[in-house]
């Protein structure tokens, strides 16, 4: 599904040349739960950027089912974005001023769904996450686990082809932290394809694929042995 | 590689999403905020219109009173090459056959002297109060006809056809009613009152007579005249044709004075001895160059409060885009475009803009004019009313809107053209 090949990101920081990414090569099949991992600096996030179109990398090449999307101009990025990515950020970037089911519906109303069908398939998408009853809440009237969970909804309300989540448990406790990774277990075996970045060892061994990055290079790829029933996404 | 078209959308929903994003925005923003933008709007608008509105009305104000007081709607009188209206008697006759006469005075005027306190003068240092004004003639029945002169009596009583030893005086000689700072005091009266006996010199003809009461129009060509019956002025002058020096028409209401003035200049025979002129050519030049520099002033006014609300709406757009520069960056990141998040904060400059219009619209014409309209501003050229319309108000509210809307778009435009990672990491 997702093809890198020789990816290459590198910054300039006061003249001096840092290389963020070095010449990173690996696939991603369609269906797969791969966690990146690394220490901090080791360019897991950076990596993350390149692959779900919010940063450009400097050299190399980045196709979804063989499309270039290196190639994109900024509005079709933008399209490309809406209509095959789901995002989860760090720090839930809910917007304030809409409520739960409103920030769900946002990205479809920009597809072309009305405000009202968008509220409905955002209520079923809060439903998946656990937290319907919250749907129109702003999100200064929730727990940092609940806007995870709306920002989970958001993500694949619009059933996204890859869904991206950078530290998605980096600002939740313990048992909020365990929901949000019992709702990607969940999603993942329902076929949905998760490329999450964390640098809890622990956390990521509930994926089945852990790459785990040093100073911009993969030093290990590995498939995680476990038992469990994939159904094929539809 | 994969084509651009691909990912066009065929149905754009950017106002649809850029609408819902500034409803949902103004919705949940500090309602005290919000009430703040819009009365700095509101206090623009106002600005837009009250100077100049102000300015405005005090012209029209001093053109208004010229033509209540003095020209009514034609005046006639006599070409720079004479000194009176030659022939009067027969462009009377004119005048009564003009079609939409309503009423016409004659005056007769000449420049005249006013003392008082000489009978009291022991020693030739002792001061007199004088004062010069143009002394006019007139037939009150037919003068208040024209002008309604009577009702502008402040003190004392307006002239009756008998009252040949009585004067009415122009508050302006009077120290206590001017307000005209062009006038030194000396060259007022003091302390005459109405019920004095004053001293009128006219050619160095001297003639006694009581203040029988004070004029007070606030336009200064009335308040600076010497009202006398036209009978006992005839006489003062030696003049002994009825030829008089000014002609005051009124016409009925509707009635064209273009027309009117056609009519005369083509039936009067010795139309090259006058000068005929409708209202507002008759107004004097000066007032005519402060009409102009009031409304010069009043556009230059208008202007700036308008450059203040572009401004004022620059910055809150912009400390609003910045503020919010992350979660602009995470709506680029869902997939929400650039033009969505544009249209989002140009439609709360439009917001901000019209509730600023409407309420100074309503305040302006609800309360304001109405005021003014009854208690005008008093300044000493004329009474200042404020003069803006209906159609004021639209034009100068869709220019405000326009700016607001520009005013609103560029921050915008600044920050979502910022890159999208940049701006999620705040960097």
């Amino acid at each position: 599904m997702i093809k890198v090949k020789n990816l290459i990101k590198t910054f300039n920081t006061g003249g001096t040349e840092l290389v963020a990414l070095k010449k990173l090569v690996f696939n991603i099949p369609e269906g797969q739960f791969l966690a990146i991992t690394g220490k901090s600096g080791s360019g897991k996030s950076t990596l993350l950027y390149q692959m779900s179109l919010l940063d450009r990398p400097t050299e190399g090449e980045i196709t979804v089912n063989e499309e270039d999307i290196i190639a994109l101009k900024e509005g079709g990025r933008v399209i490309f974005r809406r209509n095959n990515l789901g995002y989860i950020f760090q720090d839930y970037a809910l917007l304030p001023t809409l409520t739960a089911a409103e920030n769900v519906a946002l990205p479809m109303m920009m597809q072309g769904i009305d405000l009202k069908n968008a509220i409905l398939k955002a209520e079923e998408a809060l439903d998946k996450v656990g937290i319907r009853n919250k749907s129109n809440n702003l999100p200064n009237q929730l727990s940092g686990g609940q806007q995870q969970r709306v920002s989970i909804a958001r993500s694949i309300a619009h059933k996204p082809k890859i869904l991206f989540a950078d530290e998605p448990t980096a600002n939740l406790d313990t048992e909020s932290s365990k929901i949000i990774l019992d709702i990607f277990t969940k999603l993942n075996q329902e076929g949905q394809t998760i490329v999450m970045v964390t640098h809890e060892p622990d956390y990521a061994k509930i994926a089945d694929r852990i790459i785990e990055l040093k100073d911009g290079e993969i030093i290990s790829d590995e498939l995680v042995k476990k038992k469990r029933k994939k159904k094929k996404r539809e | 590689m994969l084509p651009q078209t691909k990912y066009m959308k065929k149905k754009d929903t950017s106002f649809s999403v850029g609408l819902f994003l500034a409803t949902r925005d103004i919705k949940h923003s500090n309602p005290w905020t919000t009430a703040l933008i819009v009365f700095v709007m509101s206090l623009t608008f106002l600005n837009m219109i009250l100077i100049g509105g102000i300015l405005l009305g005090l012209a029209e104000g001093m053109k208004n009173s010229f033509k209540q007081y003095y020209s009514s709607d034609i005046l006639i009188t006599p070409s720079s090459e004479n000194v009176v209206i030659e022939e009067t008697n027969n462009i009377n006759t004119v005048i009564a056959s003009l079609p939409t006469v309503a009423a016409a005075t004659q005056r007769f005027t000449s420049s005249a002297k006013v003392e008082y306190g000489y009978l009291n003068k022991i020693r030739s240092s002792d001061v007199v109060e004088s004062a010069s004004g143009l002394l006019t003639g007139i037939d009150p029945v037919a003068e208040d006809r024209v002008t309604q002169l009577s009702k502008e009596i402040i003190e004392g009583e307006y002239l009756n056809p008998n009252d040949v030893d009585s004067v009415l005086l122009g508050k302006d000689f009077f120290e206590r009613y001017s307000n005209r700072p062009d006038i030194s005091t000396a060259k007022r009266l003091e302390t005459a009152q109405v019920g004095s006996r004053v001293k009128i010199t006219v050619n160095k003809i001297e003639k006694e007579v009581t203040i029988k009461g004070i004029v007070g129009t606030d336009n200064n060509t009335i308040d600076s005249r010497i009202f006398m019956v036209d009978t006992a002025v005839r006489g003062l002058l030696n003049r002994t044709e009825l030829d008089a020096n000014e002609i005051a028409i009124d016409l009925q209401e509707g009635a064209s004075p273009e027309d009117a003035q056609s009519y005369l200049i083509s039936n009067i025979e010795n139309r090259n001895d006058i000068t005929v002129q409708t209202a507002t050519e008759a107004v004097p030049g000066s007032s005519a160059d402060i009409t102009k520099t009031f409304k010069l002033l009043g556009n230059l006014v208008g202007v700036i409060a308008l450059i203040v609300g572009a401004i004022t709406i620059f910055i809150v757009i912009f400390v609003n885009a910045i503020t919010r520069r992350k979660y602009i960056g995470i709506l680029k990141g869902i997939g929400i475009s650039a033009k969505a998040i544009e249209i989002s904060y140009v439609l709360q400059a439009f917001f901000y803009a019209i509730a600023g219009i409407i309420f100074a619209s309503l305040f302006i014409m609800g309360f304001l004019k109405p005021f003014l309209d009854v208690h005008p501003l008093v300044l000493p050229i004329a009474e200042g009313h404020l003069a803006v319309t209906g159609n004021d108000l639209i034009i100068r509210g869709i220019i405000l809107t326009i700016t607001s809307l520009v005013s609103g778009y560029v921050p915008a435009k600044l920050v979502t053209k910022q890159n999208t990672l940049d701006s999620i990491l705040g960097r």
